[in-house]
């Protein structure tokens, strides 16, 4: 009974049917063409409903010239209406069959539509009847389009409102269901029927898949992943949650605007049709084994269960020409000729994760300014001018074209002459492809002030990028560019105003330049300063050897002093040794003391006459002779006086006391030479 | 008498040739052409004679200048530095340098030595190379003279402490002398010719990047191996970069 409303619905429809099959019954095909209005303007759309009514096995309908004038924007949609009715005891089946289609006109004018030609399968043709239709500038479309909306659930986009539609219907279901399960817990009833729900296996019915183009890549690779939805029963199903991307940068393809239309696969030979949600590009942005969360949605299916009544009319249903229209057309699935009971399940799908093997792009070849580009791409550059003054800043453009990770690529780096600056690039990512591939361009503009005039020249600007069909980089390089820069208005020293240093350089030497220097030894290198060290410290030697030769001579003028105060001694003494020879004791001391007072006496310069102990004191005393050496005089005289008188002794005797006349006499005459 | 008379005149014009051989030349036509702002021309005639290698510091000075007013920094700073080296009091050329560096982009500041490090090089300027040489034979001749004297006895006896004293203040002088000439002689200098060059943690390419060294950027070479070169940037850091980059100084 859930299905009240509709069925109501459908009985109304097919009273009409069986009132207007009279005409039905006597076999007759009608075969008309109806424009939804006559008059249009040019920016308008009309639509253009071929109706085949008593269709028994009709096979094609073609419209003719429709392209000519009109332009087709929908269609054609296809609308059937099967009455069944028991007619003298036999049931007999009626079918009305429709063709929309949506059109604008092209120009101007008054167009006619020629008949569409429809044929059975029995070969008979039929035609319809031609249109007319009068196209005239701008637009009648308001008036009429009220028009349309009271009595036409199709507006200007017949999907949509289908759409439109087939969630009104949803929400009403759900609100059935919900009203349901409310009193079903008032009335404290049995569960049942919700378990009953949730046993159903939609599994090979209903499901996702991430589909992934390439499962190996290279990190910045593009990677096309496709969510596709792969539906055989109806449903009405929303993605909840799209799979985090982690490790990916990812660029949404453009999706067919509006039109859903399914697409057909086979998979284990039953027929899904597969709605793409989402068509992503993924680029990987690191390296390993990278996985892709699943996508999940959730919603509703409308499951179908066989009731026990026949299907009278199921061999129509199982022709394939007409499948499609069992899953996308809920006016046609909810026949209630059909026999089946339909069955509003909540579902919720989750598709399995996909792994992704990240490997790094390869060392081998890869220069050091490598910016991560993969892809393939072109680069140009551009200079918007190149005669300017130091009051003027230009824009350096550096444009990245072709396909790759593009939002990815790091901007490179400028590398100007000292004397030109350049401020961080704006950089500009434009996408403009995204059917299959990303494509689009970067856009980097480097700002350059010139500081100084003079002709410089911006070096060519390198860009390498990697691709993953070669396996290799390759570099492109730009242009050089040449600049000439003259003094602007305002001088501006930037740069060197700031420091402390002055403004401008000093001017060069202009002291006339002679001669060269060649020689940059240092002194210390050289041997004429090393000789000078030498000499001084040889001379400084041989002095120290000559004072020694010096004081070695002089002690030898000690020694000859000695040697001639000797000889004069011994001189003095000379007939003393003779005597001492003769052992003439008496002769020998009165010998020494007559020498030892004529010494004194040649000495003193006194004469031996006026010679006596104390005069001889005394001017020894005068003449600095020390008293030891007077006493020891003194005691060799007393010596000889008293041998004199009384001559003891032997020879011994004798040669001491002629020794120390000797000593005597040598000492005195050091003495008086000192 | 007229042969004598040729041959004297014959003499004169000799010496005349040789008084302007052609780095006179060069100097003044150099003067001049920087005069009227020629100075591509002017870089020519003083490459001229900075080509004969001389030991005259005006002429790098100049050089420098004039690729200086052309905004070649590098190798204007490449010729400061190579006056500087002869000459290290110029002042001039220290601040031609200095306002040329400060036109590198990037540039990679100096850091500052500690004390006595500054007086270290102060003091082992090359330029001093002469003076400590000079002082430590002065020294050494006074102290053989007053050995001398009093060995002659003309002077007392000198104590033993005194001698020790000045023999020490000898070496040390010595030591400054030949620390300056080495600094005179010494190549361990280079300039960097290139733009932005990359140094590297190892030779030959190999490790990581340490730093994007500016051109005209001054570094001390610490050694060499297979084309590259184990710099020290102004700011401490060594690394190594590729040889051809560089010019001594």
């Amino acid at each position: 009974m859930r299905h009240f409303s509709y069925i109501w619905r459908y009985l109304t429809a097919l009273l009409i049917v069986v009132v207007g099959s009279d005409v039905a019954l006597a076999q007759n095909i009608s075969f008309s063409a109806e424009a939804s209005a006559e008059k249009m303007g040019l920016q308008d759309q009309v639509e253009v409903t071929y109706s085949v009514s008593e269709a028994q096995n009709l096979q094609t309908i073609t419209p003719v010239g429709l392209n000519k004038d009109f332009q087709i924007i929908a269609g054609p949609m296809e609308r059937r209406n099967i009455s069944a009715s028991i007619v003298n005891g036999k049931m007999v089946q009626s079918m009305n069959i429709s063709l929309t289609y949506v059109i604008v006109p092209k120009r101007t004018g008054n167009f006619t539509i020629q008949p569409a030609v429809a044929k059975d399968g029995e070969g008979h043709t039929y035609q319809s009847n031609a249109l007319n239709i009068q196209v005239v500038q701008g637009s009648l479309a308001p008036k009429r389009q009220q028009q349309q909306q009271a009595y036409d659930p199709f507006s200007d986009d017949p999907f949509v409102a289908m759409m439109q539609q087939r969630q009104r219907q949803l929400q009403a279901l759900r609100q059935q269901q919900m009203g349901k399960q409310q009193q079903r817990q008032q009335q404290q009833g049995q569960p049942q029927a919700q378990q009953e729900e949730e046993k159903v296996d939609l599994s090979k019915d209903l499901f996702i898949r991430v589909a992934v183009d390439k499962s190996k890549v290279h990190v910045g690779e593009q990677i096309t992943a496709s969510y596709k939805l792969y539906a055989r029963v109806a449903m009405n199903v929303s993605i909840s949650k799209l799979p985090s991307l982690n490790g990916f940068w990812t660029q949404d393809f453009e999706m067919p605007k509006g039109n859903l239309k399914p697409a057909e696969e086979i998979i284990d030979g039953k027929k899904y049709q597969v709605f793409t949600l989402k068509k992503s590009a993924l680029f990987p942005q690191q390296a390993g084994t990278l996985e892709l969360d699943p996508a999940e949605a959730s919603g509703i299916a409308r499951i179908v269960i066989k009731q026990k009544r026949s299907n009278p009319f199921a061999s129509l249903f199982d022709d394939p020409q007409f499948g499609s229209l069992m899953m996308s057309d809920p006016f046609f699935s909810d026949d209630i000729f059909s026999g089946y009971a339909y069955k509003d399940v909540k579902v919720n799908l989750k598709s399995s994760p996909v792994k992704i093997n990240v490997t790094p792009l390869p060392d081998a070849g890869k220069p050091a300014d490598y910016g991560g580009a993969v892809g393939n791409f072109t680069v140009s550059s551009k200079v918007d001018k190149t005669d300017i003054t130091t009051d003027d800043a230009i824009n350096y453009t550096f444009t990245i074209t072709g396909s790759g990770n593009l939002k990815l690529i790091e901007a490179p780096a400028m590398k100007l002459p000292n004397g030109l600056d350049t401020y961080d690039p704006q950089i500009v990512d434009t996408i403009t492809g995204r059917s299959t591939t990303i494509t689009g361009s970067k856009i980097i503009t480097y700002g350059i002030t010139p500081q100084l005039p003079g002709d410089y020249e911006i070096p060519p600007m390198s860009f390498t990028y990697f691709n993953p069909q070669s396996g290799k980089y390759i570099t492109l390089q730009t242009q050089p560019v040449k600049l000439h820069v003259k003094q602007g208005k305002n001088r501006q020293s930037t740069g060197i105003a700031k420091n402390t240093t002055p403004g401008d350089i000093h001017d060069i030497a202009r002291t006339p330049l002679k001669e060269l220097h060649f020689d940059s030894t240092p002194i210390i290198y050289t041997v004429g300063y090393w000789s000078m060290y030498a000499l001084p410290a040889f001379a400084f030697m041989a002095l120290a050897f000559w004072r020694r030769r010096e004081d070695e001579l002089s002690k030898d003028v000690v020694k000859l002093k000695n040697r001639r105060a000797n000889k004069v001694a011994l001189k003095r003494l000379s007939l003393a040794q003779t005597l001492l020879q003769e052992q003439n004791s008496k002769r020998f001391y009165e010998e020494v003391s007559k020498a030892v007072w004529l010494y004194l006496s040649d000495k003193l310069n006194i004469p031996l006459s006026t010679l006596s102990r104390e005069s001889a004191r005394e001017a020894l005393v005068a003449k600095n002779v020390s008293l030891a050496l007077q006493a020891d005089a003194e005691h060799i005289i007393d010596e000889c006086e008293m041998a004199l008188y009384m001559p003891s002794g032997g020879s011994r005797q004798m040669a001491n006391t002629y020794e120390q006349a000797v000593t005597i006499i040598s000492k005195f005459e050091e003495a008086f030479n000192a | 008498m007229k042969r004598i008379t040729i041959l004297i005149c014959c003499m004169l014009l000799a010496v005349a040739g040789f008084a302007t051989t052609p780095h006179t030349e060069w100097w003044s036509q150099g003067n001049k052409m920087y005069a009227a702002k020629q100075y591509a021309e002017a870089a020519e005639y003083y490459s001229k004679i900075a080509a004969l290698n001389p030991h005259d510091e005006e002429v790098y000075y100049n050089l420098g200048n004039a690729y200086y007013r052309l905004n070649n920094i590098s190798m204007a700073v490449l010729n400061y530095e190579k006056a500087l080296k002869i000459d290290p009091d110029h002042k001039e050329a220290a601040d031609n340098l200095l306002i040329t560096q400060s036109r590198i982009k990037n540039r990679i500041s100096t850091a500052p030595d500690i004390f006595f490090v500054r007086w270290w090089n102060a003091w082992t300027s090359s330029a001093k190379a002469t003076m400590w040489a000079v002082l430590s034979l002065l020294v050494f001749l006074s102290i053989i003279a007053v050995l001398a004297l009093s060995r002659m006895g003309k002077l007392k006896k000198l104590p033993p402490s005194s001698i020790f004293i000045s023999s020490l203040v000898l070496c040390c002088l010595l030591v400054l002398a030949f620390a300056a000439a080495i600094n005179k002689t010494a190549n361990d200098r280079a300039v960097v010719m290139q733009a932005d060059i990359r140094m590297m943690s190892n030779p030959g390419g190999g490790g990581k990047q340490q730093a994007v060294v500016p051109e005209g950027t001054t570094v001390v070479l610490l050694g060499e191996q297979a084309g590259w070169a184990e710099v020290q940037l102004p700011d401490g850091r060594t690394g190594y970069v590729q040889k051809d980059a560089l010019t001594k100084i």
